[in-house]
C-alpha cells in the first residue's frame, strides 16, 4: 500500500490547483476548462500535452523559461511538464511575447489544460 | 485497504463502480476525456481529471496519463472496469511498481489467461474438460489444415489475444479454411497486435454458459451461479441471462464447482468468469476465462444478492472472502439486455448520437446501469453501450414478462439515434427463446425473421404476450437453520 508523501503537488481540482482565471475561457460547470473556442485573434493558448507537473523552470531555484513580457521564438522550451519521471519540454509552435502565465511551478497540469498564452508575433505564412 | 480509488474507465461500468465506492466509503477518482467532460462519473467523483481526447488510444489506453492521474490525486487503487486496460497485464504490472493496487488478478495470471491458447491447456491441467483442439498457436495454413482434419468441422478459429468476441471464425468445411485463417490471423494482427491463432471444434447449437466466480488472494474461491449468454450476433452478447434453466441442479453445481477449481488453480483472485460451451447433453467444455468484471455481472447480483463490485475492491485490497459458498444461494431469474446505440436493420452499425430524450425504466425488480445522461453525446469513439437493463422476476416467464415492460417504458431518441430495444422485445416474443431453447447460433439464423417483427414493435403493433399460464413458481426459500444443505447447491 502507497503510503502518501507530503509535499505532493495539489491536485487539479482542488481548490488550490490552477483555475482558469483568464477571460478567454471559461470554466465548465464541473468545475474543468473548456476549450477555449472564443481566444481573440492573435493569441495562442499553449497547452499540456499530458497529464504531469508543470515546471517553470529546468530545474529548482533556477531562473523561470520565461516571464510574462519575454519574447519567445518557435522552438523554444516554454516549460516542462513530468510525467512518469519523463521530462516533456513545452515549446512554442510559434513566435510571440508571453501574455500570461496560468500555472505555477510543480503544479499539476490535465490534459489539454492551458498552460500560458501568447501574443503571436511574425507568424510565419 | 482501499481508501481512494481511480476509476480508468468510463460509460456505465464508470459509474457502477463509483456507486460501490461510495458504499464502501472509498473516494473516488474519475478519468474522463475531452469528449467526456461532463459525463455522470465526473459528477459522481470527488476528483476528476482529464487524460485526453476522445480517441481511446490517447485517454483511456493512454497509461502515462492515467497512472499520473492516479499518482497526483493521491488515489491508492485502480479499477480498470471492462475492456480498455482491464486484461492488460503490463498495465497491472506498471500499477504494482507505482505502489497502486490493481483491482484485478495478478499481472502473471493475466498475461495467461489472456492468451486463450495457454488458458485451454492450464485448464486442461486443472481438469477441465475442452473441445477437441489444440493449446498452442497454430502457425501456418498447412499446419491448421492438418489439424483441422484431426478435430474435424466446423471448427471455430481464435485469435490468442482475442476478446469481446472479436477475433473468432467459424469455418463450416475444408475448403474454406485458408481464407478463414489468413483473414483471422491479418485481423488478430490489426486488432490485438497479435496474429497467433489457435483452433477448437465449433458446436453451433450449443449454448454459451458462463460462471462467476470470486477468489481471494488467500486461496479461497466460491462460484455465484451461471449466466447463460446464447443470444448472441456474432458472438457479441446481446441478451444474457441466469440461471441456465436448460441444465439439471446438478449440472450446474458440478460446472460451478470446475470454474472455482480452474480459477483457483492458476492462483486466480478478484471477479471472473469461466465461459463454457454446453451440448445438447448437458455436457460442458471450458472456452476461456475473462479475467475482469464483466458487462452481464448485474444478472448474477440480482440472483445472488451479492455485489461484485463491491467484493471484488474488498479481495483486491487484501479482504478475506467474507462470504462461503454454501452462503450464495442463486434465488428466481433474471435478464439483461444490452441496450446498444445501433441499427439492426442495417447491420448494428453503431448508430450514435444525441440524447435528447432518455427515460429509463422503473418498477419492482427493475434496473437500468447507465453512464448517459438525457443530452448527453453518444460519442463514436466509444463502444455503443448505452446501458443495460436487468430485471429480476421468481421464474424465468415472469422475468421475460418484466423485461418486456420495461423495454416497453424505455424512451431513447434523437437524431440518428437506433438501439436494440424494439429487437429485443421481438426476441422475448419468439417462441423458441420463450421455450429457452435456443443456441449459439440463434440470433444469427432467425434475425431475418425478427427483424420485421421488432419493426412492428417499434410502431407499437406488436403482439403482446400471450396471458401467463405456464410455469410453478422456482423461487427457492432460503434454508433455514438446521435445514442449510450440505450441498452448496445453487437453487433448482
Amino acid at each position: 500500500m502507497r503510503s502518501r508523501s507530503s509535499g505532493r503537488p495539489t491536485s487539479p481540482r482542488s481548490p488550490a490547483a490552477p483555475d482558469n482565471p483568464s477571460q478567454r475561457s471559461h470554466t465548465g460547470s464541473d468545475g474543468s476548462p473548456e476549450p477555449a473556442s472564443d481566444i481573440p485573434e492573435g493569441i495562442g493558448a499553449v497547452r499540456a500535452p499530458l497529464v504531469g507537473t508543470f515546471y517553470a523552470s529546468p530545474s529548482p531555484g533556477a531562473d523561470p523559461f520565461v516571464r510574462v513580457g519575454d519574447e519567445v521564438e518557435s522552438g523554444q522550451t516554454l516549460g516542462i511538464v513530468e510525467a512518469m519521471k519523463l521530462m516533456n519540454p513545452i515549446v512554442a509552435d510559434e513566435p510571440g511575447v508571453v501574455t500570461e502565465i496560468l500555472v505555477g511551478d510543480t503544479e499539476s497540469v490535465e490534459y489539454d489544460q492551458v498552460l500560458l498564452y501568447l501574443r503571436l508575433t511574425g507568424r510565419s505564412r | 485497504m482501499i481508501s481512494r480509488l481511480l476509476i480508468a474507465n468510463r460509460g456505465e461500468i464508470a459509474v457502477r463502480i463509483a456507486r460501490a465506492c461510495r458504499e464502501l466509503g472509498i473516494e473516488v477518482v474519475a478519468v474522463y476525456s475531452t469528449s467526456d467532460r461532463h459525463s455522470a462519473v465526473v459528477d459522481l467523483a470527488d476528483e476528476a481529471v482529464q487524460i485526453g481526447p476522445p480517441a481511446p488510444r490517447a485517454s483511456y489506453l493512454h497509461v502515462p496519463n492515467i497512472v499520473e492521474a492516479a499518482l497526483r490525486t493521491g488515489a491508492d487503487a485502480i479499477h480498470p472496469g471492462y475492456g480498455f486496460l482491464s486484461e492488460d497485464p503490463d498495465f497491472a504490472e506498471i500499477c504494482a511498481d507505482e505502489g497502486l493496487t490493481f483491482v484485478g488478478p495478478p499481472p502473471a495470471v493475466m498475461q495467461q489467461m489472456g492468451n486463450k491458447a495457454t488458458a485451454r491447456r492450464l485448464m486442461a491441467d486443472a481438469g477441465l474438460p475442452l473441445l477437441p483442439g489444440v493449446v498452442e498457436p497454430v502457425r501456418s495454413v498447412d499446419e491448421g489444415r492438418g489439424i483441422a482434419d484431426r478435430i474435424g468441422y466446423p471448427l471455430i478459429i481464435k485469435a490468442t489475444a482475442g476478446g469481446g468476441g472479436r477475433g473468432m471464425t467459424v469455418v463450416t468445411a475444408a475448403a474454406d479454411f485458408a481464407e478463414a485463417f489468413s483473414a483471422t490471423r491479418a485481423t488478430a494482427h490489426a486488432v490485438f497486435r497479435d496474429p497467433s491463432v489457435y483452433l477448437e471444434r465449433y458446436l453451433p447449437r450449443a449454448r454459451h454458459v458462463e460462471v462467476q466466480v470470486l477468489c481471494d488472494a488467500h486461496g479461497n474461491g466460491v462460484f455465484l451461479g451461471e449466466r447463460d449468454c446464447s443470444l448472441q450476433r456474432r458472438h457479441q452478447k446481446l441478451l444474457e441471462e441466469g440461471p441456465a434453466g436448460h441444465l439439471t441442479p446438478d449440472q450446474r453445481d458440478h460446472l460451478g464447482r470446475m470454474a472455482v477449481r480452474g480459477a483457483l488453480s492458476v492462483g486466480y483472485t478478484g471477479a471472473g468468469t469461466m465461459e463454457f460451451l454446453v451440448d445438447g447433453s448437458g455436457d460442458a467444455y471450458f472456452m476461456e476465462m475473462n479475467a475482469r468484471i464483466q458487462v452481464e455481472h448485474p444478472v448474477t447480483e440480482l440472483l445472488t444478492g451479492v455485489d461484485l463490485v463491491r467484493e471484488q475492491i474488498l479481495v483486491a485490497g487484501g479482504r478475506r472472502l467474507q462470504v462461503r459458498q454454501e452462503d450464495i444461494l442463486s434465488r428466481g431469474a433474471a435478464i439483461e439486455c444490452r441496450i446498444n446505440a445501433e441499427d439492426p436493420a442495417r447491420g448494428f452499425a453503431p448508430a450514435p448520437g444525441r440524447l435528447e430524450l432518455l427515460r429509463a425504466p422503473d418498477g419492482p425488480w427493475t434496473r437500468f446501469d447507465t453512464g448517459y445522461r438525457q443530452g448527453d453525446e453518444v460519442s463514436p469513439h466509444y463502444d455503443s453501450l448505452l446501458g443495460k437493463l436487468v430485471v429480476w422476476a421468481p421464474d424465468r416467464d415472469q422475468a421475460i414478462r418484466r423485461m418486456d415492460r420495461a423495454l416497453a417504458e424505455m424512451r431513447v431518441e434523437g437524431p440518428g439515434l437506433h438501439t436494440t430495444i424494439a429487437l429485443h422485445r421481438a426476441l422475448l416474443r419468439d417462441p423458441d427463446v420463450n421455450a429457452d431453447r435456443h443456441d449459439v447460433g440463434f440470433l444469427d439464423r432467425r434475425l431475418p425473421e425478427l427483424l420485421p417483427l421488432a419493426a412492428s414493435v417499434a410502431d407499437f403493433l406488436a403482439p403482446a404476450l400471450p396471458i401467463a399460464t405456464r410455469g410453478s413458481l422456482q423461487l427457492v426459500h432460503a434454508p433455514a437453520g438446521d435445514d442449510r444443505p450440505e450441498s452448496p447447491a445453487p437453487a433448482p
